[in-house]
């Protein structure tokens, strides 16, 4: 009877979701068409590079539990990518946008490797290594990068020969991309391989004696955030149309890892709203002038010291709803 | 319920986003005046870069109070919209974008990096909004369009002035090269290289560094000993050729050296003392210069800030000037000042004679420096 009950209430609030959540696709699509400013679209297609980038991150971080210092050098071998292939081959978006994901995925497979051995303060240090390792390349490989020269005059995307370098054309790509993010994270983290992920985060030991490959898991993590980070970065390439090493800093990564935190570790929504403000924050705090990025910062303490599981960190209550059951099945096993 | 409430913070969030945005743009465009001409100014004002964005704001905000002193621009004064881009090619574009859907603003000082000026180019123009950089030496930033202008020679121009004082004033037959390996170094060292060795000479060496990481030369100055060159070039700024010159004093070499503009810094005396005696390098702004547009500058910088001006104020001052000088001559609109910034011709700078080629590059004369008894003097 009762569980009864609770799954009428769930399918309660699973419609009103659904129904929320279909209003809020419905009024984005108008978003274009709304007459807003040719910078309020700028923001939001910023956002949603971010939103890609954050919630790829959060794959890794947030959901399967390894601490990532590198997420910047996929988003930079995206991009990279991306421009050269755009450049020198004049291959359209959709390809170099996919060669430069996979790429990214394959550098993510490579770095997922070493991740076999090492955890903790150990993998974050590798994969702040990692980082470095591109970002010098790209600095050093004058041949292929051009090195410090940056790569300009990256051709916008079109398709069909509809050409999509308007505000309204990369605003729709970046929703698609974004979306499309979203959607996947969702099904991936809510299906057998979301509940590994999870499984490794909360205790690694365990989850290996449960039978769960936590190498091939864990690796998997790697490769689909490098992914997603690499499409990102083939984006923002031809949004931007210039890139150079300088756009794929530490600082970049921890802009990234700075999404995940404040908006809540292993929470989708939470990197959603995480992104929107980080990206918009700086740009909002303007009129401080020379004191915004002390705002900006104060911002983020205060943030972090009155919800230190970020504005929407579910992990709290899901360990506590584990707790609960794992608690329950102990009390069986005692009777 | 929790639910719930995180969905209302979402949608509350949007919402103040949007209304935010939209308010912030409105702002700007509502506090300009009908009798106001806006000229943008942007720059690093935070970041590891604000002293060299603090320069252009001062230099900036001191010429345009001088104009409006005199009555502006037809009796209209000058505003300026200071903006802060944290050297940051996001940053920049973000910029870019709100400056030109700013009606009033009719055109842009500014960026101070090549990344950033490269990065917000298309977005000026797209809108045909002159960006005039007063430092950007990347060979490709005024490729990007016709609106791109700057007010820095670029090594093209530089290189042959350079490689003119190396072989003929300091008798350089075998030159070796260091450089730093970002845009600047490298271009700098090509365009050097090439104008050398049709004044011919011979380059014996060619090593690099890395910029703020490399911090021992003495690998690289052991390699060129063994060459013997006549002259030292080097492609590097201050901080790092005060390394070089103190690394080749511990090792006992005597070799003359060479720099660039970039050198021109007081820090680099005091960081590397009698090590650097001797060195040349060219400069366009030289504040003992007895030329009086230059000693008016400096008066008037010291009376309003109290402090001396460095070649990034001068330079910001003189395309603050110019960017006057073509909205004097096209009124406030976009597509004539472009025009008429293209069309100047001979402006008689505080960083020298300023003339614009066909692609809107600076060809400006350049004096040739000295470090005597711990200073920098002007040669002849």
């Amino acid at each position: 009877m009762k569980t009864a009950l609770d799954n009428l209430k769930g399918k309660s609030t699973k419609n009103s979701l659904k129904i929320i959540i279909i209003i809020a696709i419905a009024l984005s699509l108008l978003v274009p068409f709304l007459n807003l400013s040719s910078f309020v679209i700028r923001m939001i297609i910023m956002v949603g590079i971010y939103i890609i980038l954050g919630l790829s991150l959060n794959l890794v971080t947030g959901f399967a539990g390894q601490l990532s210092l590198g997420h910047a050098a996929f988003y930079a071998i995206g991009a990279y990518t991306s421009a050269i292939l755009s450049t020198r081959f004049e291959m359209s978006f959709f390809i170099t946008a996919l060669m430069g994901a996979l790429l990214a995925a394959f550098f993510g497979f490579l770095l997922g490797l070493p991740t076999l051995k090492l955890e903790g303060a150990y993998l974050a240090i590798v994969t702040l290594g990692f980082c470095e390792i591109v970002r010098i390349v790209a600095l050093n490989w004058m041949g292929l990068t051009r090195g410090p020269m940056g790569i300009p005059g990256i051709p916008a995307p079109s398709i069909f020969g509809i050409d999509l370098g308007t505000e309204v054309g990369y605003y729709f790509l970046i929703y698609i991309l974004a979306a499309a993010t979203i959607i996947t994270i969702y099904r991936i983290v809510n299906s057998r391989v979301g509940r590994a992920f999870i499984a490794i985060r909360e205790d690694e030991l365990a989850a290996q004696s449960m039978g769960i490959n936590t190498t091939m898991y864990k690796v998997l993590a790697f490769t689909i955030a490098a992914f997603f980070a690499g499409l990102a970065g083939s984006f923002y390439a031809h949004y931007v149309t210039y890139i150079d090493p300088q756009s794929f800093t530490f600082d970049e990564s921890i802009q990234i890892l700075s999404i995940v935190i404040l908006g809540g570790m292993g929470s989708i929504p939470g990197t959603i709203i995480g992104a929107l403000i980080l990206v918009t924050a700086p740009e909002f705090l303007r009129s401080l002038q020379d004191y915004r990025m002390v705002m900006y910062g104060a911002v983020l303490i205060i943030m972090m010291l009155t919800r230190p599981q970020g504005i929407m960190g579910a992990s709290k209550t899901k360990i506590k709803r584990n707790k609960l059951a794992s608690s329950k099945i102990s009390n069986k096993g005692g009777e | 319920m929790k639910r719930y409430f995180s969905l209302i913070a979402i949608l509350i969030t949007f919402a103040l986003i949007f209304t935010g945005c939209t308010d912030t743009g409105n702002d700007t465009q509502d506090t300009a005046k009908d009798g106001e001409i806006t000229i943008a100014v942007a720059c690093p004002l935070t970041g590891d870069y604000a002293q060299y964005g603090e320069a252009f704001k001062r230099a900036t905000a001191l010429k345009v109070k001088e104009v409006n002193e005199n009555g502006g621009i037809d009796g209209k004064k000058i505003k300026i919209e200071l903006m802060d881009d944290k050297n940051d090619p996001k940053e920049a574009t973000n910029v870019a974008q709100r400056l030109v859907s700013n009606k009033n603003v009719v055109g842009v000082v500014g960026h101070f990096s090549s990344t950033a000026c490269l990065a917000a180019a298309p977005v000026y123009q797209k809108a045909g909004l002159v960006e005039f950089s007063p430092t950007s030496s990347h060979p490709d930033f005024t490729k990007q369009g016709t609106y791109m202008f700057r007010n820095i020679n670029t090594q093209e121009i530089e290189g042959p002035i350079v490689a003119d004082m190396v072989v003929n004033r300091m008798k350089g037959k075998k030159i070796a090269v260091i450089y730093i390996n970002n845009d600047w170094g490298i271009t700098a060292k090509d365009n050097f290289i090439k104008a050398a060795e049709k004044l011919g000479a011979e380059i014996v060496a060619e090593e690099m560094f890395i910029g703020s990481q490399t911090k021992d030369f003495t690998p690289t100055l052991t390699k060129i000993n063994e060459q013997k060159p006549d002259v030292i070039f080097l492609a590097a700024f201050y901080s790092e050729t005060g390394m070089i010159a103190q690394q080749m004093k511990q090792l006992g070499y005597d070799y003359p050296i060479a720099g660039l503009s970039s050198l021109f810094n007081e820090e680099l005396l005091k960081l590397a003392g009698d090590a650097v005696e001797g060195i040349n390098l060219p400069t366009n702004f030289f504040p003992g210069d007895p030329n009086p547009v230059v000693t008016d500058f400096l008066s008037a910088y010291e009376k309003e800030y109290g402090a001396e001006p460095d070649q990034f104020a001068a330079v910001a001052y003189d395309t603050m000037g110019m960017m006057i000088e073509a909205i004097k001559k096209a009124g406030p609109d976009r597509a004539a000042i472009r025009e008429e910034l293209a069309k100047i011709k001979d402006y008689n700078g505080v960083t020298g004679i300023i003339t614009f080629n066909e692609n809107r590059d600076v060809v400006k004369t350049m004096k040739i420096l000295e470090i005597k008894d711990g200073k920098f003097q002007l040669v002849d």
